[in-house]
């Protein structure tokens, strides 16, 4: 038996704010592009005497490498000291825990290239030679970006409702079985990467390791549901994922990563198990659901 | 600037200055792009340092030698010795916050 959609709440009819409707490039974003792209290109100049937004190498009592940043706030005691000195003066100052006395060895201003045809020039992009073709470079560079990205936050709105608002009969075998599969793959994986499982969710005593299994098989249900939820609707959609699908997946994949996964020590001869299919499953229904709600939000996109 | 290392030239980048911080990243990782820009903006904006990125999901060696369990995974260096590391996305203050934490390490205990 399996868990099922009871009823699938009907994303389409949803109330969506007007602004998730636009996606074309601003004048803005292209004016913020070649400000950055001056930034890129910034020519470094010595200079006399520190101001914000300098960067300064200066030298400690014991001939360490101390640079401050004034401004960024990395070191704030230490940047305000630094501000007005010039290479060759010493300074005394507080950093981090200590009372320190530093010695001005460098200080070098950034300055930002002019936007002007000179610096779309440096970009080095291949027939744009000035502002005009750059404005129309980059229009046609981002704008389907940003139409994929407005039609994936109206998608994450489809999904937000769907997920609060459908009903699902849930099969409680199935969903102990999910969730135990996973569970226990998310435990191992905490162990191996030295993460400590036992800290409970909630009061201070640790747990034993069959109830920190618990604890984290329980915490799957939550993935449970999301999964019953794109499996249906891709079903629905008529994609189911196979175990055929999945053996001829896993042999792409082992092809073209052999190499880095016999270093990495893989068995690559390990027979895949049926909670391989099911975990990998998850991965699949998201993607076809995902590309599916994400294709059904573009047609709320302006044009 | 950023500079793109590679399995080749790797070692070289960590010897280039005396603070040196990498950005090791992967295909397909959200986190990364969200850091990318960060990380560009403090490379612009902080001369005398470094700033290192690596694919590890095409220099898969560099990944295994440095242990990189998880991108992105940020590395500071001093003198080519690992100072410390951080994961995951993070925006320019708590990029800066861990730049800090290489610069001024022998300054912040007592």
């Amino acid at each position: 038996m399996a868990s099922t959609v009871v009823k699938l709440y009907d994303y389409l009819s949803a109330d969506l704010p007007p602004e998730l409707r636009k996606w074309h490039v601003t004048e803005e974003e292209i004016q913020e592009s070649l400000a950055l792209l001056g930034r890129d290109h910034a020519a470094l100049r010595a200079v006399e005497q520190a101001r914000e937004g300098d960067s300064l190498r200066c030298r400690d009592g014991q001939g360490r490498t101390v640079l401050l940043y004034p401004g960024r706030g990395l070191a704030k005691e230490a940047e305000d000291a630094c501000l007005g000195k010039r290479p060759g003066e010493g300074f005394s100052c507080r950093l981090g825990e200590r009372d320190v006395s530093l010695i001005v060895e460098e200080i070098l201003r950034l300055e930002p290239h002019p936007v002007d045809g000179g610096l779309v020039k440096l970009a080095g992009i291949e027939g744009v030679e000035d502002l005009a073709a750059y404005r129309a470079w980059y229009v046609k560079e981002n704008d389907p970006k940003k139409r994929l990205e407005a039609a994936r936050e109206i998608a994450r709105r489809f999904w937000e409702n769907i997920r609060e608002r459908s009903e699902l009969a849930m099969d409680q075998a199935e969903r102990d079985h999910w969730c135990g599969v996973r569970g226990k793959m998310l435990y191992d994986s905490m162990v191996e990467n030295g993460r400590d499982p036992h800290i409970p969710d909630e009061g201070t005593e640790l747990l034993s390791d069959e109830e920190a299994l618990k604890q984290m098989v329980d915490y799957q249900e939550r993935f449970y549901r999301d999964y019953v939820l794109l499996r249906h609707i891709a079903q629905q959609d008529g994609y189911t994922y196979t175990r055929e699908l999945f053996d001829q997946e896993m042999a792409e994949y082992i092809a073209a990563h052999r190499e880095q996964l016999e270093a990495a020590g893989q068995d690559l001869n390990r027979a895949f198990t049926d909670d391989d299919f099911l975990m990998k499953s998850e991965g699949a229904y998201m993607n076809y659901a995902y590309g599916l709600l994400t294709r059904a939000a573009e047609q709320y996109l302006e044009d | 600037m950023v500079y793109e290392a590679t399995t080749a030239n790797y070692d070289e980048q960590l010897k280039a200055a005396e603070f040196v911080v990498v950005d090791y990243y992967g295909d397909h990782c959200g986190a990364c792009v969200y850091l990318a820009p960060f990380f560009q903006e403090a490379a612009n904006d902080m001369p005398f340092i470094r700033f290192v990125k690596i694919n590890i999901s095409q220099h898969w060696e560099i990944g295994q030698r440095y242990s990189i369990r998880g991108v992105p995974t940020l590395k500071f260096f001093r003198n080519g010795q690992e100072v410390h590391q951080a994961m995951g996305g993070m925006e320019r203050e708590r990029l800066n916050g861990e730049i800090a934490r290489m610069l001024y390490k022998d300054y912040l205990e007592v």
